[in-house]
């Protein structure tokens, strides 16, 4: 179900990978399907790859043509009426739910990660946050692996910090020392050698730190008191030496008998680096980062996907087509915006339209520098001028022909 | 009735601009001089600010400009004319961004000859292609690149830097901070170049107006007096900051002529700007607010704009009506489901009107005779010149002579009119439905239980508006449209919303799943419903429930669906397996009557829901139904097996716990060890609740009222049952266990460090039995935290609500279902991808396969 949209395109984006989409090619095994979709190429297909997939295994022509004309015809009666003002009706259908929604629910998703559900993740979607509260990458791999191995990749992408690692620390205040002792158990577990590893150090410690197999050891300034030589501990036990910043923790799910890595924290770009991880089914929660890494058509797709799994796990029944609508309005333009008086309403045509929803003197007195000019189409200014609105009833006019007398 | 006096105009566009001084001189019918209001007679002064020149607010006096009394006179502005120019505080920004971006000698834009014309055309393209908001913050990004510019590209003069101190001083902040006067900001300002406007984004308008020389003095309507009860007289808040701009600019224009030193010039002249500033906003940061002598801050004019309480949203926006009507709502069974019971006192008092024609002439003259006071009667009668007399009976006789076709009687509401009824928060389109009238001798609004979800409402003193609508396109609309018959199906999912509710499930959930009746009884039964299609009863011998409720389905009715006990199956219009229940004809999702709607249409619906709610309500009335403590009486025998599953699975997790203190807890990925022990914890913990669940649907009577509730889903749960006797269970808090209160412990009476179930939120007793007062306190926790949750929720969810609403508010379906907004842009090609509407699916569906079905006549 992907809408036909000319792709805007930002030469600044930097854009990882391109998908190429194949076209699905629906092919019946009725001639009589085959060539009615040759002929209307914009009925929908999905109602006739249903219909063949149910109709009874020896369908006669005369059937199959009276139940297309029956399928055509209620689906003619099923279409929407024109000049339905489908803006507000979408806004209702998913604002009424939510007055049903629970709020402060934290919902475990995989094992380790949870994630913010209900009516705060629902405003963090149409805001379009920048900065999420609980921000998720799903990682799929490019081919099956042992769970030990895919355990082993799944390290490799969680931040460590040299605190992992350490069995002991002694500080010695009289030789300006701190001795680190590392467990050389755990760099197994991860898999990688100790020697790259402190490589990862931070130049600070790194210049003055020797290592030799099993102890790092840190030397201090000459005029280093003990707190001096405690922060440098802490500065070196909490560096990174290994995985992706920012991603906070990880952990395995089984989805349709495939391991899937589900990481707490974003980190699109660094993920492009690991070898094992297929790079065409990322998934992230976060919209202003696929956008920025996958383009318009996915940050649209993730809305979608992240309202339905609100609406899901609520337990509500929210049309697809509302939340469809929703993520079109936010993305457009080419660009993902929020519902706030930032996004979409301060593009609205009309002054008095802005003006109604919030900071009105801002908006008014605005309009005013740059002479703006505004044709009365849009709900609010006519309803603010006692007129009639140009949608639903309002739009159809009746002329009566006066009478001779 | 087209009159002159209803022929409106069309206001087709608005346009937005800077008033400049010539234009408000223009517009001005008074100069204003003096700030004195009133003479010692208190008429109103000559060259006041309540000229009468600029409208009248009270009766016995016309305007002295068009000769209108108070009512008609929308009031005339005046003008006055300020000794020293001033800065506008509303566009102080634009000002200060001006000064910044231009020359200080030779006031050009300091921006290079060669590229204006380049950059002005870019600008164009851009705020096109950007949108409004886009481009300002640009436009800033482009201002603020000419801040930095410090020699003109055009003159080579150094420029300085200049700073906007306060809110409307603006200082050079080289050297010892000289200030830039506002007489000279305007003499700069008249000199930019005409071709550089653009460049600073700014329209049809020259930057000098943005400065005040000319004040306008809106008309006195819009600032009326008030007089109080004890005769005093108390001007509007804008009346009185006009009468210190007016005395202030008096003084600053005395001074001048006078010659004063120029420091004290300065200070009336800043005390001028004050006060100006504070007429337009009196919120600005910054300034400290004018006051009343009383202390109370004066009611600026944006102040007057802004806000909920504003013009915009309380006046522009929400608009208040006629011909309405509020009280609380109760139910009746009795009636329709698209009808509403209306008090007669109601009745007699909306009205409908009427047009007087040569067919209906006699009925509405009746009505007339009968007058306000007998029902049903009229109330008003309009004549042909369009004024409007209020009935009486002592002019009866009068009007019935006057009356003749080309009149309006304004009747009362009878019977069969169509209004639209709502409640409050109106959050969907089912919130507002049209029902048809049926007056009775009440005091409240009745409705059919059945129309409660759409509404949320319920009996326990909500109250309801009715608005009786008045022109006849509005009464088809109601009707046509609006109409609860045309509601049935939710536009969000697809599902049928309206349907039988609380005893009329149980009822027929009874009535199918076991009784019998004789012949007689169940004719007997069909009747007392209201069921009149004799020819239909086709009774031998004992009849059984299903074959009754059979009866009041369509005839050929096939349908398969789902009950909370298996498939229910319908053939041919006979419910040959399965028992109705909420899931199949109760509200909010029945599944029956989404199908009957698609294959019978709303009338049928409307119809077989009456008939399906009485004939339950019927079932329970003649065999008894109650609830009482002995359903909740549980063998002994049971008691004991909820009781060892307690213990049980307290030893289990008494050993979770021993080996978590010494260590030996294995963890599980990606969980702390303390995680782990509350996930183990936890998860036993709802076993109880299961198991408990399991043992109380096998052991517990089902045919007790508590469990026929529970089972058909009318009301109450399973899980009720079993918290009121095996026990209430685990209290949750965010999804764990409660785990907050003192250091290390929940409650002072337990030991700190304990993580035992007791003490971590278990309740184990039942709500029959008691609880402990620990327990209590659990209990209150998780009752508390519910009770924020909602309380929270609720502003949250309507400002979501508004500013979806507002951001897509403009959306339509064109001719060919494509979506566009306000400006035309295409949001969709096709709405939804396939261009069918929700509230004709099922469940959002396309539904093929009942199409196949029935084309092949059920053969699938």
């Amino acid at each position: 179900m992907a809408t036909k949209k000319e792709k805007v395109k930002k030469e600044k984006k930097e854009v990882i990978i391109e998908n190429k989409v194949e076209e699905i090619v629906f092919k019946s095994k009725y001639k009589i399907l085959n060539d009615f979709m040759e002929k209307n190429p914009d009925f929908p297909t999905y109602i006739l790859i249903e219909l063949d997939s149910i109709l009874p295994p020896k369908t006669s022509d005369s059937d199959l043509k009276k139940i297309l004309n029956n399928v055509v015809e209620e689906y003619e009666n099923s279409l929407i009426t024109p000049n339905e003002a489908i803006g507000v009706i979408t806004a209702q259908s998913v604002g009424e739910p939510s007055t049903q929604m629970t709020l402060n629910t934290f919902h475990f998703a995989g094992v380790a990660t949870q994630s913010v559900e209900g009516l705060p993740r629902l405003i963090e979607i149409l805001d379009i946050k920048k900065t999420l509260e609980m921000p998720m990458m799903k990682l799929y791999l490019k081919e099956q692996l042992s769970e030990d191995k895919v355990k082993l990749v799944s390290s490799k992408i969680r931040e460590t910090k040299l605190f992992d690692f350490v069995k002991k620390v002694d500080i010695d205040v009289e030789e300006k020392k701190v001795v680190i002792d590392l467990d050389l158990k755990e760099f197994k577990k991860v898999g990688v050698d100790p020697e790259a590893l402190i490589g990862n150090l931070d130049k600070k410690i790194r210049k003055s730190s020797e290592f030799d197999g099993k102890t790092i050891v840190i030397t201090g300034g000459s005029n280093d008191g003990l707190k001096d030589l405690m922060g440098m501990k802490e500065f070196a036990l909490s560096s990174i030496v290994f995985g992706i910043k920012g991603i906070r923790d990880v952990s395995l799910i089984k989805e349709n008998d495939e391991f899937v890595i589900v990481t707490k924290g974003i980190a699109l770009k660094q993920i492009a680096n690991i070898s094992e991880i297929d790079i065409s089914r990322v998934y992230c929660n976060d919209i202003t980062e696929m956008y920025n890494s996958y383009g318009v058509e996915a940050a649209r797709q993730t809305v979608i996907r992240e309202i339905m799994e609100v609406v899901k796990s609520q337990g509500l029944s929210i049309n697809e087509r509302h939340v469809l609508l929703i993520a079109d309005v936010m993305t457009y333009t080419g660009e993902p915006r929020g519902m706030t008086r930032y996004g979409i309403v301060a593009d609205k045509l009309n002054v008095l339209t802005r003006a109604s929803f919030e900071t009105p003197l801002k908006h008014i007195s605005g309009g005013a520098l740059i002479n703006e000019e505004n044709v009365l189409t849009s709900i609010t200014e006519n309803v603010m001028t006692n007129q009639m609105v140009y949608v639903g009833t309002g739009v159809p006019k009746v002329s009566v022909k006066k009478s001779e007398n | 009735m087209i009159s002159k006096h209803n022929i409106t105009k069309r206001i087709d566009k608005i346009t937005y601009s800077v008033v400049s001084p010539k234009e408000i001189i223009k517009n001005s019918v008074v100069k204003v001089i003096t700030p004195e209001i009133y003479d010692k007679y208190g008429f109103p002064v000559e060259g006041g600010l309540m000229d009468m020149r600029m409208g009248v607010i009270e009766p016995g006096f016309s305007c002295k400009t068009c000769s209108q009394s108070y009512k008609n006179c929308e009031g005339h502005f005046g003008h006055l004319e300020l000794a020293r120019p001033i800065l506008n505080v509303l566009f102080v920004d634009t000002i200060s961004s001006i000064l910044k971006s231009t020359c200080q000698e030779c006031f050009r834009v300091l921006h290079p000859e060669d590229k204006i014309k380049e950059t002005i055309e870019e600008f164009g393209r851009l705020r096109k292609e950007m949108g409004a908001e886009k481009f300002l913050k640009y436009h800033s990004r482009f201002m603020s690149s000419l801040y930095k510019i410090k020699t003109c590209p055009h003159c080579s003069a150094k420029q300085e830097d200049i700073k906007l101190d306060k809110s409307s001083v603006f200082v050079f902040m080289q050297g010892e901070k000289k200030r830039l006067l506002t007489t000279e900001i305007r003499f700069r300002f008249e000199n930019i170049a005409q071709e550089d406007l653009p460049l600073l984004n700014i329209v049809g308008i020259r930057p000098e107006w943005l400065l005040l020389t000319v004040l306008p003095i809106p008309p006195v309507s819009m600032r009326s007096t008030i007089t109080l009860q004890s005769g005093q007289r108390s001007e509007d808040d804008l009346t009185h900051k006009l009468t210190d701009i007016v005395r202030t600019n008096q003084r600053l224009h005395e001074h001048l002529l006078v010659g004063v030193p120029e420091a004290i010039i300065e200070d009336v002249w800043d005390l001028l700007q004050y006060h100006i500033s504070t007429y337009f906003d009196n919120t600005i940061p910054g300034l400290p607010p004018a006051r009343h002598r009383n202390g109370d801050t004066l009611k600026s004019i944006s102040e007057r704009i802004k806000g909920k309480k504003g013009i915009i949203r309380n006046n522009l926006i929400g608009k208040r009506v006629n011909y309405s009507a509020r009280t609380v709502i109760s139910p009746d069974p009795r009636l329709k489901l698209n009808e509403v019971g209306v008090p007669l006192s109601v009745a007699m008092k909306l009205t409908i009107p009427e047009p007087v024609t040569e067919e209906n002439i006699e009925y509405l003259k009746d009505l007339v005779r009968n007058g306000p006071l007998k029902y049903p009667g009229a109330n008003y009668l309009k004549t042909k010149s369009g004024s409007r007399k209020s009935i009486s009976l002592d002019i009866i006789d009068v009007l019935l002579e006057e009356i003749e076709p080309g009149y309006e009687v304004e009747r009362h509401l009878l019977d069969g009119d169509s209004i639209v009824f709502n409640r409050q928060p109106s959050l969907h389109k089912l919130s507002m439905m049209g029902h048809i009238v049926k007056v009775l001798p009440i005091k409240t609004f009745a409705i059919n239980p059945g129309v409660c979800k759409p509404y949320n409402a319920d009996f326990d003193g909500d109250e309801m508006n009715l608005h009786a609508a008045q022109t006849l396109e509005a009464r088809q609309e109601v009707e046509r449209l609006m109409d609860v018959k045309h509601q049935l199906i939710s536009p969000a999912s697809g599902d049928a919303v309206i349907g039988c509710v609380q005893d009329a499930i149980t009822g027929l959930y009874v009535l199918t799943n076991f009784l019998e009746y004789e012949k007689d009884d169940a004719i007997q039964l069909l009747f007392s419903v209201g069921f009149r299609e004799v020819e239909k009863i086709n009774f031998k011998g004992k009849v059984s429930g299903k074959e009754i409720f059979s009866i009041i389905l369509p005839d050929d009715l096939n349908f398969i669906g789902e009950s909370k006990f298996g498939v229910v199956k319908i053939s041919n219009g006979k419910l040959i397996e399965g028992v109705i229940d909420k899931k199949t004809v109760g509200d909010g999702g029945g599944t029956l009557l989404r199908h009957l709607h698609k294959n019978y249409g709303p009338d049928l619906v409307l119809k077989t829901v009456g008939y399906m709610s009485n004939l339950g309500l019927q079932v329970l009335k003649k065999r008894g139904f109650t609830i009482s403590m002995g359903d909740f009486d549980i063998p002994e025998k049971v008691k004991k097996e909820i009781d060892s599953i307690n213990d049980k699975v307290f030893t289990q997790i008494d050993k979770v716990i021993e080996a978590y203190k010494l260590g030996e807890l294995e963890r599980v990925t990606g969980f702390t060890l303390e995680q782990t022990l509350e996930f183990k914890v936890l998860q036993l913990l709802n076993s109880i609740r299961d198991e408990a669940m399991k043992i109380v649907k096998e052991e517990l009577d089902h045919n007790s009222g508590t469990m026929l509730m529970a089972d058909s889903g009318a009301m109450g749960k399973i899980l009720s049952i079993v918290q009121m006797h095996a026990g209430v269970g685990q209290q949750s808090l965010r999804g764990q266990r409660i785990n907050r209160g003192y250091s290390q412990r929940t409650l002072s009476c337990f030991k700190k460090g304990d993580i035992t179930p007791e003490a971590r939120g278990y309740i184990k007793n039942s709500l029959r039995k008691g609880l402990e007062p620990y327990e209590v306190f659990f209990g209150s926790i998780t009752g508390r935290d519910g009770l924020m949750d909602t309380a929270l929720r609720t502003p949250k969810t309507g400002y979501l609500y508004r500013r979806m609403a507002t951001s897509m508010l403009d959306l339509m379906i064109f001719d060919d279902r494509s979506v566009r907004n306000e400006a035309g842009v295409v949001i969709q090609f096709k709405y939804g991808d396939d261009g069918v509407d929700v509230a004709k699916t099922v469940s959002g569906h396309f539904d093929v396969k009942s199409i196949v079905e029935n084309t092949l006549g059920g053969k699938l």
